[in-house]
């Protein structure tokens, strides 16, 4: 296919296209050679060799077929399509590399000596380099792919400690056991946050435990840490982010919420400013008039009549912790 | 790139690409063939377990050449061909061809008093004491054996723990999942039966049973211990709740503010959240949206949750109920390594009793814990101890997996006729085997899986050991029907297991669900 042609196709395709404008479509169009049926056999060849080291990370070419097309067959500085003198990939399996690496694998027998018995021979390798056409590379971002993610467990923990004026002594005092130092909780009702790996360690397991519904692991516990968004960490967040707001207000002294400490008043005007308030202290942005307006209505104006206003500061206060953009970034 | 279900297996998918499923529609809960069964429980005894001490997958030759002779008095391990008998108590032949056996094992109980812990036991030419722990498997008063099987020598693929753990729970080993966990898969598949289980996928323990990109409604809940039910999945602690619990009956609204039919009970906070949720789509990208977008079915399942109320719900159901009537298995029991050398409570065996609960309640799809000895003992002996700890242990944790199996069989069903275990797919797994007591305790990439009720084919030993090899083996080949329904004799793999357990709910495999790397279902395992 000749330059022109070619440019002509791409852009019927919309793989000039600016991503913004791919995204408001939900989908682009696919614009990269795909793997054919040889590239597939090479793919599988080499795998047994390289994946081991090559599975993930910035060179993860073997993570998947689509990742081996993409970053190393449709890479021109490891590939060469029809000259595999020319290609990296081969002098790098011959052990003459001209980069930071003379071979791969790095050290012992090169791959051309090794692999008399692997799945894809130096002549495979050869011969399909050789029968390639130019491969055409994606380079647009994916937009299906999730560009954010939420906070760890240990990040929400220092976060709201630092945004509701708490700290380690409000859910736990000083204990010892054999001498080793312990974080005796002051009661689950406060709901402790602890991960098992901390010190003091948390003596109790509850504290532990919620930690870890929050996604925090534990070395000590061989608890993987997880940001998945799970119905245990949705729970232990609204449970905790209440407890720990109710806390916060009650808490003599703290200023963090509100400059002048204890629950302010009710009426109208004040609720507001400290919604607008709240939302850069919480969020990091101003909300509109409108939205201060509704989230006075929607939540405070219904809590503070069905009970109190702490009640209602506390949901408000809920109400940030669990907003979208406190926990994702 | 044009993509097939084919190619992705092929390729193996990455994690970052497990959203491809969605382009087939795995994504949805849309299975629609008849069930077969209708929950999911499964155990994972951790560490990687000397499967071959209470199970005999071997020939007469095998176990002379794999097992050490009889040994250990009150600490019995190690079994010789004549001390190996069918559960049934039919007649064993070890050497009978092919790869499917009657479930049969070194029998270490006294079949005229099976409570003796003491007596010499003669098949053992009084090397061995009787020891009562596994005697439930074989009692011919509930014959549980007749709804269990015992899949054998399947390739993990890996020795590492997490990798073998991970491999047990979706079929690919791999630090992290590469594809949804079992139990996702299936709490995902039967979601839209049932409706109104607001608790799908229950994690009691052990690794997470991820659901990666499958609908929020098959995330996992972690319920670490009873204690944490209340704080967790309740509104009735005073110091978070107080003023708060007020729900009102909103519009269902989806994400993208269309309406579903039914109306939500919603806190004032919860229904706030939403709105503010659903007013950030479409400000940045697809992929974001996505997160949003189960950040708010999350929101809109945990509300349920609460409002339903599942602590009360639970508070009402018990768990061991029905074999206590039979004075022989009390709900507490306990049980010795050796004389009294260490002993401990069933209690301390994992949260069973919870399990029972969560499971009788009709409010989970599948539950997932963590079962062990006494005192939380797991597997994972390397010593040169290691074959005579295990086998002992495992002896105790297994005698504690048969009354599970045979108090859910005494349990009525939700439907009429039918008993909680008839409901239920039980999947026993560790992380691997371990290398035969010959070779000594070590991590073992054959593993073998149990699997329980439904209508699962019972009174099975499928599959074996290349006996033909020294050390170790990994398993013969057995008849898997291939995911394009072509039956194939080849040896076993842990996707294999973990598609048949799919399979064993009538997920058809290539269709309702897949496994990278391709997969097979163990033929003659499934009714």
């Amino acid at each position: 296919m000749n330059r022109a042609l070619l440019l002509t196709v791409l852009a019927l395709c919309g793989c000039g296209d600016p991503p913004t404008a791919a995204l408001a479509t939900r989908r682009q169009a696919i614009c990269g050679t795909p793997a054919t049926a040889a590239t597939r056999t090479i793919y599988e060849g080499l795998k047994a060799e390289c994946a081991g080291c090559h599975q993930s990370g910035t060179r993860g070419y073997f993570s998947s077929l689509g990742a081996f097309q993409a970053l190393l067959v449709s890479d021109p500085r490891l590939v060469n399509p029809g000259n595999p003198d020319g290609s990296e990939l081969m002098k790098l399996l011959e052990g003459k590399g001209t980069g930071a690496f003379k071979q791969m694998p790095i050290a012992g027998q090169t791959y051309a000596m090794r692999t008399a018995a692997a799945g894809a021979s130096v002549a495979e390798i050869r011969a399909w380099i050789t029968g390639l056409t130019a491969q055409a590379r994606d380079n647009r971002p994916d937009p299906l792919a999730r560009p954010i993610t939420r906070m760890s467990a240990q990040q929400m923990q220092r976060a709201l400690y630092q945004q509701l004026g708490l700290d380690h002594a409000d859910f736990f005092i000083v204990a010892s056991e054999f001498s080793l130092p312990m974080a005796e909780t002051r009661g689950d009702t406060r709901y402790p946050v602890q991960s098992q790996d901390a010190l003091p360690a948390p003596r109790q397991p509850q504290a532990s435990g919620r930690f870890e519904g929050l996604g925090g692991g534990a070395v000590i516990g061989q608890v993987r840490a997880d940001t998945s968004i799970s119905p245990t960490y949705v729970l232990t967040l609204q449970q905790t982010a209440q407890a720990w707001c109710r806390l916060a207000l009650a808490k003599p002294g703290n200023t963090a919420l509100f400059a002048a400490g204890g629950v302010p008043a009710s009426d109208a005007a004040s609720v507001k400013a400290t919604i607008e308030r709240w939302s850069l202290h919480f969020l990091a942005q101003p909300m509109t008039p409108a939205d201060v307006d509704a989230l006075h209505a929607d939540v405070f104006v219904p809590l503070l009549a069905e009970t109190n206003q702490t009640n209602a500061y506390v949901g408000l206060c809920s109400y940030f912790i669990r907003h979208p953009l406190w926990s994702l970034y | 790139m044009k993509l097939s279900r084919r190619k992705l297996m092929q390729a193996a998918l990455g994690a970052t690409q497990v959203g491809l499923l969605s382009q087939f529609g795995m994504g949805r809960s849309a299975f629609a063939a008849p069930l077969k069964a209708t929950k999911l429980l499964t155990i994972w005894i951790g560490g990687g377990c000397h499967w071959e001490s209470f199970f005999a997958p071997f020939t007469s030759a095998g176990i002379t050449k794999f097992m050490v002779p009889p040994t250990g008095g009150l600490t019995p391990h190690g079994y010789k061909p004549s001390q190996v008998e069918n559960f049934d108590r039919s007649l064993v032949d070890l050497d009978q061809p092919g790869v499917k056996r009657k479930l049969r094992g070194p029998v270490y109980w006294n079949w005229a008093n099976h409570s003796d812990a003491a007596g010499v036991l003669p098949s053992s030419g009084g090397s061995q004491n009787f020891r009562p722990w596994g005697y439930a498997w074989a009692d011919p008063m509930y014959k549980i054996y007749e709804r269990i099987a015992v899949l054998v020598g399947a390739d993990q693929n890996t020795a590492a723990h997490t990798s073998g753990i991970v491999a047990s729970m979706c079929g690919v080993a791999g630090a992290t999942f590469r594809a949804p966990a079992i139990q996702a898969v299936v709490a995902n598949a039967l979601a839209s039966r049932f409706p109104d289980r607001p608790l799908a996928n229950v994690s009691l323990g052990g690794i997470n049973t991820t659901s990666l990109d499958l609908p929020s409604i098959a995330a996992p809940v972690r319920i670490g211990s009873p204690s944490s039910i209340e704080p967790t999945l309740s509104d009735k602690w005073d110091s978070s709740w107080l003023g708060l619990r007020a729900r009102t009956m909103e519009p269902g609204l989806k994400f993208d503010g269309s309406s579903q039919s039914a109306a939500m009970p919603l806190t004032r906070v919860d229904a706030a959240l939403l709105k503010a949720t659903r007013g950030l789509k479409g400000k940045s990208s697809p992929g974001a949206d996505a997160v949003l977008e189960q950040l708010y079915e999350t929101y809109k399942g945990t509300s349920r949750t609460l409002a339903r109320d599942v602590v009360a719900v639970l508070g009402q159901v018990k768990g061991f109920e029905h074999l206590k009537a039979n004075a022989e298995y009390p709900i507490n029991w306990s049980s010795c390594i050796g004389s009294a050398d260490s002993c401990g409570g069933s209690a301390s065996m994992g949260p069973y009793d919870l399990a029972l609960q969560l499971l009788k309640s009709n409010l989970v799809t599948s539950v997932s814990m963590n079962g062990s000895s006494f005192n939380n003992t797991q597997f994972d002996t390397h010593s040169v101890g290691g074959p005579q700890f295990g086998a002992n242990h495992l002896r105790i944790a297994f005698e504690q997996v048969a009354r599970m199996l045979i108090e859910m069989q005494l349990t009525p069903g939700a439907a009429p006729g039918k008993t909680l275990l008839d409901e239920t797919i039980v999947y026993v797994y560790s992380d691997f085997g371990r290398t035969f007591p010959r070779q000594g305790s070590d991590h073992h990439p054959a593993t073998c899986a149990i699997l329980a009720g439904g209508s699962i084919i019972g009174n099975q030993l499928v599959g074996g050991y290349d006996e033909a090899m020294n050390g170790s083996p990994l398993g013969v080949p057995v008849p898997l029907i291939e995911e394009g329904g072509q039956t194939e004799t080849r040896p076993p793999r842990s996707q294999d297991v973990a598609a048949t357990v799919i399979n064993a709910f009538g997920l058809e495999p290539g269709k309702d669900f897949f496994i990278p790397g391709g997969y097979g279902v163990f033929d003659g395992v499934i009714g």
